[in-house]
């Protein structure tokens, strides 16, 4: 059994990936990297790790403006080649709506159909966003921070307090790629309590 | 034709009105309630939302993932995957521990109708804030009639809106079976929080809950029920730690039976909190770190496959777990001499500390190939060496004995 389809994407995602690992990767089988001692295996596995987690994370800590029924768009950085990946994924989630995810330079445009999955790279976000919403013809933004927020603020336990566990399971780079605001605000004024 | 153009000429031709109806504005929420109806569950420590449910049809709001996902973290560390609330906080219960308890006296009470809770649902789900709703209440006045509602709420979210995210309900101390049946057609977990690891432990938090009729003839109900029809993520419960002076043992002992009798997915365990204006204002807290060496108990028995009588062990006279890992502790009871990674089963490798079901099997695949001749090896497979060093021996050498009775 070779290497999965899922993990070789998810190496060529890696923006560290080398001609060499692809090679390798595409030899071995799925157990060889479970029991990998040698160092080009162990940094096959790494790699593939790596990606992996940006991606589930970025499922994760994305968040969702709308424009009518039709469009959703929501601010992604990551660090690896893994934006169709996650447009793709939610196109799936939310069926007939454009998910638009990026950034100041780039952008991801997906939606899913009763034929499949139509994916497009585009411009910075801002006007990727404009141009469709132009097309649409919508015009009102609705967004649900301050609802998130009341509700985020309810589940903190302060006798539960522990940064350092925050900061490994949400950490800087993550809520930075996937612009949590809220997330950081509530951070903040957590650490200015305990100073 | 732009690109751009074509994918939203297809959103335009899409059948598919994903958003029904028409999502409102934030400022139609009522805020407050969100914020009162969430802080009452947020002891219920249950994040997953893992199911292995299959999505099917593109007519629909939402998906699942077999995997789970975390959409957040508080300044706790703790998961926050779901929109998890209560429907009201009016409760006919005197829980010693709970601020909504009757015994607290007159609280104002606020409640959801199943139309705004759906609201709240979609809108948090559908901006990807949650992975779907947990749903809990207070009993009301009438718990039938509170379980009406939180049916209805769901069936509303799963029927009407064709919601196929994630959903756990909570199911209240004394539903009638068909209520319970009517819940496992629309959930992928439902739970019944034990509380307590007792009869007699109950009746020493409340005087209104009966233990064997309402709680445990009840997962009878949701065990016997979901074994034939389709409970995709299972049902679970929780416990309280320490709100009834109960000692780990008791607990660890009530965990084993809801595994074997009730066959439950999960245990949890939260540890109490006392809350003001409660009877049990005046108790002391509990330390995270018991309800964490409760945890790990429950890990070796359920992951690694220990047997209870091993773990036993790792309990003192009193009956308390100590405070470090008890897999430590039960290593020096069971292991009477240092392990040959190269020729030692997989179940005894499990038993050294710092080596996981993950590690073990790498170990057992890999000596197949190659004798394992340094310690390095076993880093790369997943030892934590620091940790299973006292315990392991490698070519005949081993660590001193001091070293493994000082880890």
């Amino acid at each position: 059994m070779s290497l999965p389809k899922r993990d070789l994407e998810l190496l060529k995602a890696n923006r560290r990936v080398k001609k060499e690992d692809i090679e390798l990767a595409k030899k071995i089988e799925k157990e060889d990297l479970h029991t990998a001692t040698d160092e080009s295996l162990l940094r096959v596995r790494g790699l593939i790790r790596e990606a992996g987690r940006e991606m589930h994370n970025m499922k994760g800590f994305v968040r969702f403006k709308h424009m009518g029924k039709k469009l959703k768009y929501g601010y992604m950085k990551p660090e690896h080649h893994i934006g169709f990946m996650i447009s793709e994924w939610f196109a799936n989630r939310f069926p007939g709506v454009v998910i638009v995810l990026g950034n100041e330079k780039e952008s991801w445009v997906s939606i899913r159909t009763e034929k499949g999955v139509e994916s497009e790279e585009s411009e910075d976000i801002k006007s990727t966003v404009e141009k469709l919403a132009d097309v649409l013809g919508l015009e009102t933004e609705k967004d649900f921070q301050g609802l998130w927020e009341n509700y985020y603020k309810s589940q903190y336990a302060d006798e539960r307090k522990n940064i350092e566990l925050f900061e490994k399971n949400m950490p800087a780079k993550f809520r930075k790629r996937a612009r949590n605001i809220t997330e950081n605000r509530f951070y903040e004024k957590t650490l200015d309590e305990l100073e | 034709m732009t690109n751009l153009e074509k994918i939203a000429r297809l959103a335009e031709e899409s059948k598919y009105d994903v958003v029904r109806p028409e999502m409102d504005s934030e400022e139609e929420f009522d805020l407050q309630k969100v914020s009162i109806l969430g802080e009452g569950t947020k002891h219920d420590v249950c994040a997953s939302t893992a199911t292995p449910r299959i999505v099917k049809g593109i007519d629909r709001i939402g998906s699942v993932s077999s995997a789970g996902i975390c959409h957040s973290f508080t300044p706790d560390g703790r998961c926050v995957s779901l929109f998890k609330t209560l429907y009201t906080n009016k409760c006919s219960q005197d829980c010693g521990y709970c601020p909504n308890s009757s015994s607290c006296g007159e609280n104002k009470t606020i409640s959801y109708t199943p139309e705004e809770l759906a609201k709240v649902t979609l809108s948090l789900y559908q901006s990807n804030y949650v992975e779907g709703l947990f749903l809990s209440s207070g009993m009301g006045k009438d718990e039938d009639l509170i379980m009406e509602s939180l049916i209805e709420s769901v069936r509303l979210l799963r029927e009407d809106h064709k919601f196929q995210g994630y959903i756990h309900l909570k199911v209240l101390p004394g539903t009638s079976k068909d209520y319970i049946k009517r819940c496992i057609e629309l959930v992928d977990r439902l739970s019944l929080n034990i509380e307590t690891c007792s009869e007699s432990r109950m009746q020493e938090v409340t005087s209104t809950k009966d233990y064997r009729y309402d709680i445990l003839r009840r997962q009878r109900y949701i065990r016997d029920l979901s074994e034939k029809m389709d409970l995709p993520a299972g049902h679970t419960t929780q416990t309280i730690v320490g709100a009834s002076g109960e000692n780990d043992r008791e607990i660890f002992e009530s965990m084993l039976r809801e595994y074997r009798r009730m066959k439950i997915k999960r245990m949890y365990f939260s540890s109490f909190t006392p809350v003001e204006r409660t009877e049990f204002e005046d108790k002391e807290n509990v330390s995270t770190g018991r309800e964490h060496r409760l945890y790990q108990t429950d890990w070796l028995f359920r992951v690694y496959g220990f047997e209870p009588r091993e773990i036993i062990a790792a309990f003192d006279e009193h009956g308390f777990l100590p405070k470090k890992d008890p897999k430590i502790e039960i290593a020096r009871h069971v292991l009477d001499e240092a392990v040959d990674p190269n020729e030692a089963s997989k179940e005894r490798l499990l038993r050294v500390p710092g080596i996981g079901p993950k590690s073990a099997s790498r170990i057992v695949r890999a000596r197949k190939e190659k004798e394992i001749i340094k310690r390095r090896e076993l880093a790369k497979f997943g030892v934590v060496l620091k940790r299973a060093r006292p315990f392991l021996k490698l070519n005949g050498w081993k660590d001193t004995t001091l070293d493994r009775w000082m880890t």
